[in-house]
Formats: structure tokens, sequence, C-alpha cells
């Protein structure tokens, strides 16, 4: 029976004395709070199925996670693993936090009793399931999709070959025909070690499956073939084996039997192998489907989710993994819930909880009700109380929307004319709503001021309400949304890239003058094929590039498919859109609305020391922009640099090639080189790891080599350096040093930032911040 | 115009005689003005009012009762529109042209504030998607004007007994030329991509038109010689309404760019129409 207690021995600080700062994993105040919060989810999971942490991203929920699991896991008698289903792409970090966490976090008295395994697969989750208590990991890291993989592991087919043959009166002569093929049958090769054992496979095919680690091991065969011994386990799991004995292998049986004695190619022997191949691989398709509805009957004491904002879609087929009868009768055949009542408890993890309203977030606590509603200390509602629980909770949330939005229709009758403070007009919104909350004389104000007021009592209430219920279901922090005084976010959409002004109204960037034609004649083709999807969404919103390469993958999808390529209207339509476009829309020989706001936007921010970051939804887009930025980028490069030293256009590149020169490596330095090195060698003083990195100040790696190769690039020539004597000159070095924001005195942060930078991301990475490759193209 | 016919030769002829409009006991005209006018036998007088009269009532010396002189419309094309169904916008003319309804049961005419009425959100919508209205946006607006040129083609293209029906498909409330004086009144504007967006539209009409001309010809509908000579004539009309707009461009680099690209595809378009409409 598992136990809900946080484990007092968990240091989420980092198990260090309180003076060993550079040990500290967080902030005091960052593990105080990670720490409250796993309390919280532990104490909430006593009485309840399940809970979401939702904090925002890069508030330690993976820690918090992690201290929940080891607590959880500690406090049960049997030691059974908790189960972290992460995302495959995220399995090695939760590896190496899970590492991390039990070197900093736990003390040394029981760092020993925890080990975390990782299950790609749905024979290696139940391999680890059935492990002994000596050899049992504490955490099993499952990939997202690891259980929707039939299984293929050439242990299980060979148990599933076993029991084909059992009571068959040829057992004997098809044994002896599979110890000459089984290698290549199964694909197993590497067990035989060449001739050295030959015999293995007549041996195990008479050995029960539960001897066969015995029998390899014996013999010194790796039956992970991993070189490892300390991962060697069963080859079949035992819920596999149980799972056979009720299995119909007949088809099997059969396919074997066609098998000939010799193996000759002239006689089919390999379509007999393929054939015995196609009945292994339905069988094992079989197996694997019992395995999960019936065998995985082990309850497990809790399931961590990450990335859990998936299950908000239940057509999703993680969804449908735990859905149950008792949970979801209405929607979901009991068949798709494999994993349901194998967990007593569930801790989602997300940053996203919903995005567009609260039934999606309804829709992922739902999802809680495929714990094991059978086991000694389910909550006490049951699954009924749950499922009421929740429904009650959706009711609330549907009122505190309707609320909010019957507020928000009423706010939306209001007039300038109606802002009025003692019947004086004013254009202060705050300073008129006080007035009207205030309410000490109601009747003064206008209707519409009381009808707002109204509706924002009622929305609060309706609010309130759902709040309770949510409470208990949710932890959320969120970050502060300032940092050093300054907004962390600042969300500006749509035509803000042109204005710089959010005015909340959301409005896109204006398609106009000759970029119209383009989305003109997209719009027509759409309506001549509104079976398919519209040609916007197809790249042409994003870049003509992106909506060339999408026509071109569209067209060889056709070609896959036999499909007819564009007749009729469709066709005169893609082939006028084909002609509309510019050529090379990089080549400025036409522009498109979007990408031209990026560009102009990305260079001013270049222009202003910053550094910027654009993602972009199609790679054709991303390519583009960078050609584009980098061209206008070089063009500004140019018109500075033939602005400052008051030369022509065609002079400026070589006017940069020759201030830059003055920075390098010469066996007689220039002043100005000297100069260089003299500051860059008293900034990075400050910066010992870096020192540390690369002594050798004549090395390409050295930190003082890249900062100069960087400071040498156009674009931080004609950024931080005044170029307006004949060459580079000491004065004009000290300037650029002096120049705010410039990449040099980035290195120079004062305290905080100097102490983000090294501690965050390490000297390593921050000599790449500096390493003017990253920047110069 | 009214249009009044006389029998001089009749001996029995009434000498005083007073005309009045349908329910109005005002005389509209007289002996008096028909002698002055030297008592022609077809008789020529203004009408003023929008609607014509169904009759006259005719009074004369020696009657007891008015007499009832109908009035008998030679073409229904010169008759002035029903309040109700001029000037429709291009969204009410959206929903009758893609509905299956007949025009009188249509409830997009019965209620003309329509558009103003679809601005407000209920206020119990809870989807943010159906939250924001899109209507307004370019790719929107132009699939929206497509639908209904796309139904105005297959109107076209059902079999249409005589001229007059289809002169109501290209000119009448719901008809092409309403359409494209509908997409006119939605982009009105002097501003360059306003009259870009119109004159890609009414060319994308024109050709829309001539693609019902291109459909295969019903049996038993109108002769097929009369229905392109119509469809050529409106897309003439069409034709030298967007020479008009681009004519309308101001000068300018990106103007120019923009000129070229609509221009260029205008001249396209009628070329693949058959390019007997002129150069732009």
């Amino acid at each position: 029976m598992a136990c809900y207690e946080f484990e007092k021995k968990i240091q989420l600080g980092g198990c260090s004395s309180p003076q060993d700062n550079a040990a500290k994993r967080v902030s005091e105040k960052d593990a105080s709070r990670q720490k409250k919060t796993a309390e919280a989810i532990l104490e909430q999971l006593e009485n309840q199925p399940g809970l979401i942490l939702a904090d925002e991203v890069g508030m330690g929920k993976t820690f918090v996670a992690l201290a929940v699991a080891v607590s959880v896991n500690l406090a049960d008698a049997r030691r059974r693993p908790v189960v972290v289903m992460v995302p495959s792409s995220l399995a090695a970090k939760w590896t190496r936090d899970f590492s991390f966490f039990v070197d900093k976090c736990l003390p040394g008295g029981i760092k020993g009793k925890f080990r975390c395994r990782t299950a790609t697969n749905g024979t290696q989750f139940l391999k680890l399931l059935d492990d002994p208590l000596e050899r049992r990991a504490s955490v099993i890291f499952l990939n997202h999709g690891a259980l929707h993989r039939a299984l293929t592991d050439g242990w299980v087919k060979l148990a599933i070959i076993q029991h084909s043959l059992r009571y068959k009166r040829d057992k004997e002569k098809i044994v002896r025909i599979l110890s000459r093929c089984c290698g290549d049958l199964l694909q197993m090769n590497w067990v035989e070690k060449g001739n050295k054992h030959a015999d293995i496979w007549e041996e195990l095919l008479q050995t029960h499956p539960d001897q066969w680690l015995t029998r390899l091991q014996e013999r010194r065969i790796d039956p992970e073939n991993d070189r490892s011994g300390s991962t060697d386990d069963d080859p079949v799991p035992k819920a596999v084996i149980k799972a056979l004995h009720d299995f119909d292998t007949t088809a099997v049986y059969q396919a074997l039997k066609k098998l000939p004695e010799r193996r000759r190619t002239d006689d089919g022997w390999n379509g007999r192998v393929s054939d015995v191949r196609i009945e292994l691989k339905s069988a094992m398709d079989g197996i694997w489907t019992q395995c999960l509805h019936s065998d995985v009957n082990a309850t497990l004491p809790l399931l961590i989710l990450d990335e859990a904002h998936h299950l908000k879609n239940e057509a999703t087929r993680l969804a449908g993994l735990f859905r149950s009868e008792d949970s979801e009768k209405d929607a979901v055949a009991v068949s798709q819930g494999a994993l349901a009542g194998v967990f007593e408890r569930m801790l989602f993890l997300t940053a996203t909880p919903f995005r567009l309203g609260h039934h999606e977030l309804c829709s992922v606590l739902r999802r809680f009700g495929g714990i094991d509603w059978h086991s000694r200390n389910a909550p006490s509602g049951g699954s009924e109380g749950f499922t009421a629980s929740i429904n009650e909770l959706e009711q609330k949330l549907d009122a505190a929307k309707q609320a909010t939005s019957r507020l928000e229709a009423a706010w939306g009758q209001l007039k300038p004319d109606d802002l009025r403070i003692n019947g004086s007009v004013t254009d202060n919104v705050e300073q008129w709503w006080q007035h009207v909350a205030s309410a000490d004389s109601p009747a003064d104000h206008l209707p519409i001021a009381l009808e707002i007021l109204k509706k924002t009592t009622e929305a609060d209430k309706y609010m309130r309400n759902a709040e309770e219920l949510l409470k208990p279901f949710v932890i959320r922090h969120l970050r502060d949304r300032t940092f050093n005084g300054h907004l962390r976010r600042e969300r500006k959409p749509g035509d803000a890239i042109l204005t710089d002004q959010a005015d909340n109204k959301d409005r896109g960037i204006p398609v106009t003058g000759s970029s119209l034609l383009p989305f003109l004649l997209a719009a027509r083709a759409t309506t001549c094929q509104p079976d398919k999807r519209p040609l916007f969404a197809e790249g042409l919103a994003s870049s003509w590039s992106a909506f060339r390469k999408n026509q071109v993958d569209e067209d060889e999808d056709a070609n896959d498919e036999m499909e007819k390529p564009a007749v009729g209207a469709v066709a005169w339509y893609l082939r006028q859109l084909d002609r509309s476009l510019p050529v090379n829309d990089a080549d400025g020989g036409g522009t498109h609305p979007k990408v031209d706001a990026t560009v102009d936007r990305a260079i001013a921010a270049w222009m202003s020391g910053e550094k910027v970051l654009v993602f972009c939804h199609f790679i054709a887009t991303g390519r583009l922009l960078r050609r584009a930025i980098s061209q206008k980028m070089k063009q500004r490069i140019r018109e500075i640099a033939a602005s400052r030293a008051g030369c022509g256009l065609e002079d400026a590149e070589s006017m940069l090639q020759r201030y830059g020169d003055r920075l390098s490596a010469s066996p007689e330095p220039s002043p100005a080189r000297r100069a260089f090195d003299d500051r860059i060698t008293r900034l990075l003083m400050d910066f010992p790891a870096l020192m540390e990195l690369n002594k050798d100040t004549t090395s390409d790696h050295s930190p003082a080599q890249i900062c100069r190769r960087f400071a040498r690039t156009p674009s931080f020539l004609v950024r931080y350096f005044p170029l307006q004597s004949e060459s580079l000159n000491e004065h004009e070095v000290n300037q650029a040093f002096e120049t705010a924001d410039s990449i040099i005195s980035a290195v120079s942060l004062r305290d905080s930032g100097r102490k983000t930078i090294s501690s965050r991301h390490g000297p390593r990475a921050m000599v790449q911040c500096c390493d003017g490759r990253e920047f110069s193209d | 115009m009214i249009e009044l016919r006389f029998n001089n030769n009749d001996p029995g002829k009434p000498q005083h005689w007073e005309l009045f409009r349908e329910n109005q006991t005002d005389v509209f005209k007289s002996n008096i003005e028909w002698t002055d006018a030297a008592e022609p036998a077809v008789w020529t007088t203004p009408w003023s009012p929008e609607r014509p009269p169904s009759a006259f009532q005719v009074r004369w010396d020696g009657c007891t009762e008015p007499a009832w002189w109908p009035v008998n419309v030679e073409s229904g094309e010169v008759l002035p529109l029903p309040e109700q169904l001029r000037d429709l916008p291009l969204d009410v003319l959206i929903q009758v042209l893609t509905s299956a309804r007949p025009l009188h049961l249509h409830p997009a005419l019965r209620n003309r504030l329509v558009k103003e009425v679809k601005g407000q959100p209920p206020a119990d919508e809870l989807d943010p998607h159906r939250k924001v209205d899109t209507s307004s946006f370019l790719l929107q607006r132009t699939r929206r004007v497509s639908a209904a040129l796309t139904a105005l083609r297959h109107r076209l293209e059902r079999p249409i007994g005589s001229l007059n029906g289809l002169h109501w498909n290209l000119r009448g409330p719901v008809g092409a030329l309403a359409v494209a004086n509908a997409i006119r009144n939605e982009t009105t504007g002097p501003g360059t991509d306003q009259i870009i967006e119109r004159s890609f539209l009414i060319a994308e009409l024109c050709l829309e038109l001539h693609r019902a001309k291109q459909s295969k010809h019903p049996s038993g509908a109108l002769d097929r010689a009369q229905f392109d000579a119509e469809v050529d004539r409106l897309i003439g009309e069409l034709r030298r309404k967007i020479t008009d707009d681009l004519a309308q461009l101001p000068a300018g680099a990106d103007i120019d760019a923009a000129y070229s690209s609509v221009s260029q595809y205008v001249t396209t378009v009628f070329s693949a129409i058959g390019g007997k409409y002129g150069l732009l």
C-alpha cells in the first residue's frame, strides 16, 4: 500500500551545506516552492485519483515530480516502481535529471536505493515489471508510444514457437530443423557466436522460458546483446508467458511444419521462412494485445505523465490507453483501456493545460478515472464520486465562462461618453472604474455602468465558485512577469510587427500592392476544390517559397496516390498563381508581406544591438528569411560603413577589411590590436573558468582569440566602432568597449547578468556565445 | 415614359375625359392637355413615380362608373426593381445565390439588416474560434465572393427558357450585374488595393460567365446564339468597368508593380475568354 507523504530526507535545493552556494541546485526560494508543491501534490493524492502540475516552463516540474516519485516509491512496502511516461525526445533528459536528483537531492544514506530504467518498447516494460526486488527499478521511464508498438523481441518469438510445438507429435523433427535455422529465422545469429553454441536453440526449445536466463548465463550468452551483465533480465516477460497459456498458435505451427528439412534455395526455403515470420508477427500482435488488456494486472503506485496536454484530444491513442469502462462508459470501448486500473494514482505534467477552452482541461482530468478503483487505498469517493466532481467542475467552469462572456458583451457596449465621474467625461478608464466600483452612490452612475458593475460581480462570483472546485486538481505556478524591472514577455500580434504598437485588435499584416494578386488567386483556387485543404494553409501566408515547396510536395503526393493532376478551373488558377509569384523572393524581385515585415523587424533589432530569434513553421520560409536577412544586413553594413567613413558603397567592404586586419594576429601587433588585447584580458579576468578553458592565447579556441575574431566581423565593426579615421586606432578600440550593448560588453555584464550566463550555461557555452562565427554570417 | 394610344378615327369618342392614377382622385391627364398636344394618336407622357401603374381609371362625359385602362409592360427589363430588391448587398446576394429557396421565400431578403445583426456574437458563445469574425479578411472575403460567382454560373448553366429569364439571371436583382455592382460597392474607394481587388473580382465574374457559355447547352433552352450574345454583351460592359477602374490607379513605383500584375492577369483572362473585348 502506498503512502502519500513527502520524504523529508529529500533536499530539493541540494544536499550541501548552507554555505556552499556553488553546490546549490536552485535558489532557496525556488527550492522551498518546489518542496511545498511536492508536499501539496502528495497531500492531494491521498484523497483523489490524480492531479495536474501545470507550472510554467522552467519552474522545476521535473524535480517536483521526481520528489513525488521517490517519496511514493520509498513509502511503498513492496517498492513497486513509479512509471514516468515521457516523450522519446525527452527520455535522455529525464534519465539525466534523475541521476542529478539522486546525486544532489538525496542524502548518502538512501542514494543507493534508487535506480531508474528506461523502456522503449512493450517487452522491455513488461520485463522491468517482473524484476525481483534486488534488481527492480524505482522509476521506469517509459517512452510515449512504447505501448502502442507491438512486440518484436526475438526471445518472445522463440517462446511462441515453443508454445506452438507443445504436445505435437512431430515436435522433435521440427525442433531439429529449427536448430539449424532459428538464428536466421529470428534474426538472432549473434546468439550462436559462430558455431560455438549451434545447439542453443534446441536446448532452449526444450526448456521452459523461466529457465532461459540461467541457461544463457551458463553459456555466457548476453540475452540483451548489450555486453552488460547489469542489464541481464529474463528474456521473456512473465506476462507473456502467462498470456501464452491460452493463446492459439496453430497458425505458427502450420507454418513451421512446412519448413523443409534441408536448407536449399531451390525448394522455396526463403518463401517458407518468410511465411513463418509472417505468422510469428501476427501471433506477436495478438500476444501483445492480450498482455496489455489482461496481463498487466499488477497495480503500480503512481503514473507520472509528462507532456500530458496530448491527452486533451480524446481521439489521441495516448488518451485511449487510459480510458476504462468505468470512467468513459459513454465514449470508449473497454478494449482501448489497456492501462485502465493499472495505476493507483496519476500525476500529469504540462505547461499548457489547455489552449482553447476549459473543456480540454476537463478532458485531461477525466483520464484520472482510469486508476485502480479497487485497491485498498483508492480514493474514498470512488469512481462515481470522481466523475460527479469533474462534471460539477465542468458545469461551474461553463457558468464562469458564460458570466465572463456576458461581462465582455456588456463592456463592449461602453462608449467614451459613458465614462463619467460626477457627471464629467473622463478618458481615464482605471479611475472611472474605481469610481464605479466604489459605488458610494450607485444612483449617480449611468445605467450602462451599473450593468457592467452587476456583470462584474456576477462573473467574479462564478469564477470563485469554479476556482474552489478546480484547486484540488491543478497546481500552477507562474514565473515573474518581469525581469530586472522589464516585462519578461510582451505579446505584439499581427501588424504590430510593423508599427511596434499593440492595440489588442489582433489585426494581421495587410496584404497590399503586388502581393494582393497571388492571395486573390489562391482564394479562388481554393473555392474550386472545397474538399481540399486551403492553399493559404499550404504556406502562401508564410512565404512564396513555402507555398512553392508545398505545391511540389503535393504534386509528388498526387503522383504517389495516382491522383489526377489539377484540371479545369483549378489548373487555371494554379498556373496563374505560379506566374504571379516572383521567381526568387529573396532577390527583392517581389515581396511578401510577412517576409518583408520580419526582415525589417530583424534588421531594426540587429541595428540596436539585439539578438533576434525567428521561429518559422515552414523550413522553406526559414531558409528564405536567413538569406533575406543576411542580404539586408550586408547591404546595411555597406551603407553604414560608407556613410561613417565617407567613402562610396563599392569601397566599403575593402575599408572594413582594412579595419579588421588591424586586429588580426601578426608578428608585430598594431597599437589597436594591443589595446584590444589589453581590454579583453582585463574583462576575462572576471571569468576564471573561461580563462581556464584555454590558457594559450594564441590558440584559435582561446577566449581572447574568439573575441578578437568576433570583433573583426563587419557586422560588429559597423555597430560598435566609429570608423572615422583612416584605419583602426587605439582610441577607436577604447570607444568600442564603451559602446552600450556591445557583444564585448556582454562579457563584462554586471554581476547579476554575469552569474546568470556563467552558472546556467557554463563557460563553454559562453565562449560559443562570444564566438564570432555564430554571428558573422 | 407612359405611352397612351388613341383611336382618332372613332366617331363616338368622348369629347371630355379625365385620367386618374390608381386609387387617386387628382386628375393625372385630361383631354385639355391632349388637345394642346395636337391630339396625337400616340401620346407619350413622362412618368415620374418609380413604379408604373397597373392601370389608369378613366372618366368621360356621360359615364356613371370609371373605366379600367390597363397598362401593358412591353419589357420586364425596364421595370424598376421593388425597393427590397434594389442594390442588394453582397452578403445577401451570396446567401440568395447559394440557396435553393425561391427568391420571395428567402429570409435574407426579408431582413436586409442581416449584416448589422451578424456583427455581435451571442453572449453565451464559448467557442473562441466562433468569437472571431473573419468574414472581412481578404481571403475569407474572396472566398465568399467566389461562392457567389460559382452559384451564379450554376444558375446560368441550368436550362433558361426565355430571353426574359436570361435577362433576369444577367441583369436582374440577383443577377450577374447585381453581383458586379455589389462587388464595386463593397470594395469602394480610390485606394490601390480596392481597385485591384474589384478589378480582379469583376474579371473573375467575366470568367465565370464565359465558363457558363462553354458548358453543355441544355436541350429545350434558349437559342445558343442568343444566350452567347447576351452574355458577351454583359462581359463587354463589365470589361469597360474594369478598364475605367484601373485607369484610376495613381502613379507610383509600388502601384506600377501592382497595376502591372493585375492588368496582366486581366489581359490573360480576356484573352482566354476570346480577346474580342478590346485591349486594356
